[in-house]
């Protein structure tokens, strides 16, 4: 859960690339002097940056043009109903009725909103504009003294944050590529993460929270193999990238944090 | 898109025939194909084809890695519903290769299955293993021998085993296996659960055993060495959700060592309830500063703002008291930040604005940059409005700048 203000209006990702004018970056660097929340987000870029330094570069669509896509996207935005975060729902609602097709849909849309987001976001903001920039963002929240269930999903919530970065980290990682010690270090990282996720998935089975049970069991599949990798052969590292794109794990637990 | 496609068929083209050729190249071991396959099968969930191709690897005698395939094998038998197969391909696993690394998750897997199946007195063997057998003595000992090292932790009888509860509705029923088989079918000869194999057991424990496993875990959540583990052990008591074993987690954050007393206080930060902020309130005093530390994230994540704003009018550590002001503001303490800013010097004014700014309390930051005569601190007011941009800010700092 994001609390700083800065940070969930998208100020530190502005500064990481470079896209604040001089007086804003100037201030945010100020800010980054008092702010843990601010610097942590900014170092997680940076391990992000790091891992997919590897990576080429995605093509955007030729001459800049980003019509069609947007079009498509008013389209898919068009057709979801009322957006769900309106509603005050429980933090994990039972999905067991829900087809598994509105979930992939689900996932997909928000992987479309969150990539025009940054897009637009990146595109749209003069530089120095900090104003605008974080006049865009959530409010702050404060949460109530809450339930036992909402408790253990906002756990769950932090615990796929952290997650995230090794996950997205092996979902991009060339073999060949990267150093051993860099290797030891997402082992070691993937084991300690393991121990914790298995107790989270017979947590959230005790619970009857079956579709954050089964997330946490994927997740589980994907850090026992990176943790018992003792180095990075080519093809393990296919079956690790394998097993996160057929359980689309990354938006699945993207999905999860979200509602 | 024409580009996105070709560059897409290149990866694809490079995954399925580039990396083998490569890894080839270079010498590295290529895994094998049948097991590349069954991992393919095992991410789509088709069991029974996966436990086909790991049966055809398995036989093969030039086939390798069959330590890692008969984890496979177990694992997806367990999921086609098939435990007592499992049980059998995890007992080979560890005849044939006793030192892979397949072992231990080999074990959780089994630990999962006796849950299942409700064999509590398995579960104890595993929470509470024997010591093991002394060492034969010497013919003739010169010396006496010294006394044998304190163990740290005992086994203590296992308990009848509890009717099997019923499986979930959404996994299969287990085909075959043999409830009444002994601990000795079950387990190796030399069985050393380590401790998060011992936290599994414990956590169902809790379930159908608590009085015997609270304190158990209590033991490990004392005993020195990895943070992580005693983390683990006080939320497995947290998680149960039964008021004594809450009480022990309590304990634990008032008078357990040093990192315990963290990870207990966190999660008494996450324990639903009204009194939550007294219990943290009363942990506090006696703290060292990684605990009060946390005591302030956990009131700060709960949005306690009058515990909070108690301890930044009492605390006299000033790191710790500016960290309990910046949390005051990121839970929404508008007025309460307001009334502490005149009674602070220019040290812990900063952090106020800051805690302010995380509030986004521009009503408040405008009347303190109005009361403010410090220029420099003034400056700094409206530096955060700045930042804020809000319209209300900049129709305020637009008049500041007519004025000026």
């Amino acid at each position: 859960m994001k609390t700083c203000f800065v940070q969930a209006a998208g100020t530190i990702e502005l500064y990481f690339y470079g896209e604040l004018g001089e007086q804003a970056r100037r201030e945010t660097e100020r800010h980054l002097h008092t702010c843990d929340e601010c610097r942590q987000a900014l170092d997680e870029l940076r391990i992000i940056r790091a891992a997919l330094s590897t990576r080429p570069d995605v093509s955007a669509p030729a001459g800049g043009d980003w019509s069609g896509f947007m079009a498509r996207l008013d389209g898919a935005i068009r057709q979801e109903p009322q957006p769900r975060a309106t509603v005050a729902a429980p933090r994990v609602a039972p999905v067991a009725s829900r087809p598994y097709v509105a979930d992939i849909a689900m996932a997909a849309l928000l992987a479309l909103v969150t990539m025009s987001v940054g897009y637009i976001a990146r595109s749209r903001i003069a530089a120095g504009d900090v104003g605008r920039a974080t006049i865009a963002g959530s409010s702050v929240t404060a949460p109530a003294p809450w339930t036992d269930d909402e408790a253990f999903a906002a756990l769950s919530e932090q615990h796929f944050e952290r997650a995230k970065l090794v996950v997205l980290g092996l979902a991009n990682k060339q073999a060949g590529e990267h150093m051993p010690s860099e290797w030891q270090y997402e082992r070691e990282l993937s084991s300690t993460l393991l121990a914790d996720t298995r107790l989270y998935r017979l947590a959230a089975e005790d619970r009857g929270m079956k579709p954050l049970a089964k997330i946490m069991g994927d997740l589980e599949l994907v850090l026992l193999q990176a943790s018992l990798s003792e180095n990075p052969q080519p093809d393990t590292l296919a079956q690790i990238q394998n097993l996160i794109r057929k359980r689309d794990l990354v938006t699945r637990m993207n999905v999860m944090a979200a509602r | 898109m024409g580009k996105r496609l070709v560059g897409g068929l290149l990866l694809g083209s490079w995954l399925a025939f580039g990396v083998p050729a490569a890894s080839a190249a270079v010498g590295w071991p290529v895994e094998s194909k049948r097991l590349a396959s069954a991992k393919d099968f095992i991410a789509d969930e088709q069991w029974m084809r996966a436990i086909e191709v790991l049966q055809v690897l398995l036989r093969d005698t030039k086939e390798t890695g069959k330590d890692e395939a008969l984890f496979w094998l177990a694992h997806s038998q367990k999921h086609a519903g098939d435990a007592g197969e499992a049980l059998a391909t995890i007992r080979r696993l560890e005849r044939e290769y006793p030192s892979s690394v397949w072992v231990k998750p080999a074990g959780a897997l089994r630990l999962e299955i006796a849950v299942r199946l409700g064999r509590s007195d398995l579960l104890w063997l595993t929470a509470t293993p024997p010591p093991p057998p002394p060492p034969p003595p010497a013919a003739a000992p010169a010396v006496a021998p010294a006394p044998p090292k304190a163990r740290p932790y005992v086994r203590k009888p296992a308990p009848p085993a509890a009717p099997p509860p019923p499986p979930p509705p959404d996994e299969p029923a287990i085909l075959w296996v043999a409830p009444a088989a002994p601990a000795s079918d079950w387990f190796p000869p030399k069985y050393e659960p380590d401790s998060d194999l011992r936290l599994q057991a414990l956590r169902h424990l809790m379930r159908t055993d608590p009085d015997k496993a609270i304190p158990v875990l209590k033991e490990i959540a004392y005993e020195p060495g990895d943070p992580a583990v005693a983390g683990r052990a006080v939320f497995v008591l947290a998680q149960s959700g039964r008021p004594d074993a809450r009480e022990m987690v309590v304990q634990v954050a008032q008078f357990g060592p040093a990192l315990a007393r963290v990870a207990a206080v966190r999660e008494i930060g996450r324990f639903g309830g009204p009194n939550v902020s007294q219990i943290l309130m009363n942990v506090y005093p006696k703290a060292d500063t990684a605990v009060k530390t946390q005591v302030v994230k956990s009131l700060g994540e709960r949005s306690e703002r009058t515990a909070l704003m108690t301890i930044v009018q009492s605390e006299g550590d000033r790191d710790l008291r500016t960290r309990a002001i910046l949390t005051l503001g990121q839970a929404g303490g508008n007025q309460e930040l307001r009334l502490l800013y005149p009674k602070f010097g220019a040290e812990f004014k900063r952090p106020i604005i800051q805690g302010l700014f995380n509030a986004r309390a521009v009503d408040e930051l405008i009347l303190l940059a109005d009361r403010e005569r410090d220029q420099a601190i003034r400056q700094e007011l409206y530096d955060q409005l700045r930042l804020l941009g809000t319209p209300k800010a900049k129709a305020y700092l637009q008049k500041v700048s007519v004025k000026k």
